[in-house]
């Protein structure tokens, strides 16, 4: 029994000391800046605001986005929500011509069925945003199935908000969703480690005004 | 540190509390009764990851509340084995180098352990033991997007101090010590390979609740 304090020290040190532990591979996939500069949204700029086009899915394929998007980073440096309201978001997504039908994507191979584009405003000093991010949806092929232009769709969504989140750049590998034709359904795994460098590099272009 | 390391570890402590239970012979008849006390305190736990992507940064659980019950079964004096339930709750933050400090989420986290106690001269006690321990995040989010991870191992160990005064009312001031290994699911897909030993100190109160009669 006098022997308590003894093993009590002995069981606390065998535990005590250790090695860290070593981090892994953040090497990015792919450059992600704007002519040299930076930009992705602050912390004090979170949750970022979605605001998706009412007509169709597109508000659909706005959470998946902003969800997938959200599971690749593990240490709180991004949040996005869905807003009703155009006027009170930082990214506005919306469909450039017709809607297409709300249909389940097809899960076969991708086709490459529409375009999207996003474009940053700058204001006059060239180092930050005037206003909300733009993101339009549009057609580029009429004869695809509606399933077919779904899964386009719901994969350019995605590709797209990579841009508004600050991936300015496209990858040159088929099986990024930033590969400048999506081919894939979801971030892979370079896309995630590009996204997770660009939201601990300091930034260059600063958000918008709110 | 290898992984293979780490289990060695967890052996040293655990046979070590091993052999205090062994020493502590069982009881012929019980010296004292049996009672369900409570504590309430506050809880610091150390760094749960260290990464570094651009520039080095830790992911830390704040300062958080520490709540225990203990159910204290009398074995031969002064020997008392420790049931004890604790559940502790907390922020869980990224702090960059910079001083930015980002929320992730909220965690629960939930032990339950045993452990031998001595009480000692003066009013002081000392304990030593071992239990499970569980993350339960608010949110599947971040390093927890695919849950707190396994159940692990822990050990533990705690000092008591009752003055006089305290004794017939059953109070008492406890510091508690434990250690378990973190290491999420996320965290694993991430690329980390060893769990971060991660320490805890609490201070609290403990309160008797209720005390048994005696045979
Ligand atoms: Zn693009």
């Amino acid at each position: 029994m006098r022997y308590l304090p003894l093993a009590v020290a002995v069981a606390v040190a065998g535990v005590a000391c250790h090695e860290p532990t070593l981090p892994p591979n953040h090497t990015p996939a792919y450059a992600f800046d704007y002519f040299g500069d930076v930009f992705h949204w602050p912390q004090d700029r979170l949750s970022v605001r979605f605001f998706a086009d009412t007509r169709g899915a597109m508000r659909t394929y706005v959470q998946r986005g902003v969800n997938l998007w959200e599971q690749q980073f593990l240490y709180g440096e991004f949040r996005g929500v869905l807003v009703p309201d155009s006027t009170h978001a930082d990214v506005i997504v919306v469909w450039a011509d017709s809607v297409p039908p709300d249909v389940p994507p097809d899960e076969g191979a991708p086709i490459k069925a529409c375009v999207g584009t996003t474009t940053p405003e700058f204001d006059v000093s060239g180092v930050a945003l005037a206003g909300p991010i733009h993101t339009s949806l549009a057609v580029l092929m009429s004869s695809a199935t509606p399933a077919q232009l779904a899964a386009c769709m719901r994969r350019t969504v995605l590709h797209e908000l990579g841009h508004a989140l600050g991936l300015f750049q496209e990858a040159s590998d088929s099986l990024l969703i930033m590969n400048f034709t999506p081919w894939v359904n979801a971030p892979a795994d370079g896309d995630r480690r590009t996204v997770e460098v660009l939201y601990h590099t300091p930034p260059t272009i600063a958000p918008p005004p709110r | 540190m290898k992984g293979v390391g780490r289990p060695g570890r967890w052996r040293v402590g655990l046979v070590c509390v091993g052999w205090l239970f062994l020493s502590a012979r069982p009881p012929d008849r019980l010296s004292a009764q049996a009672s369900l006390s409570a504590s309430l305190g506050a809880r610091y736990s150390s760094t749960l990851v260290h990464d570094s992507i651009v520039s080095p940064f830790d992911i830390r659980l704040g300062i958080s509340p520490a709540l225990t019950l203990a159910v204290a079964l009398p074995l031969e004096a002064p020997w008392t084995a420790d049931v004890t339930l604790d559940a502790s709750y907390g922020a869980v933050s990224r702090h960059d180098q910079s001083g930015t400090v980002a929320p992730i989420t909220h965690v629960t986290i939930l032990t339950l352990g045993v452990a031998l106690r001595r009480d000692l001269r003066h009013g002081f006690s000392a304990s030593a033991g071992a239990g499970l321990l569980a993350y339960l995040p608010a949110e599947h989010i971040g390093i927890f997007r695919d849950g707190g991870g396994p159940v692990v191992p822990m050990g533990t160990a705690a000092l008591g101090y009752s003055p006089p005064l305290a004794v017939r009312r059953g109070l008492a001031l406890e510091a508690r010590y434990d250690l378990h290994g973190f290491l999420t699911p996320a965290l694993r897909t991430e690329g980390f390979v060893n769990s971060t030993v991660v320490h805890r100190v609490a201070l609290a109160v403990r309160y008797r609740l209720w005390k048994g009669s005696p045979p």
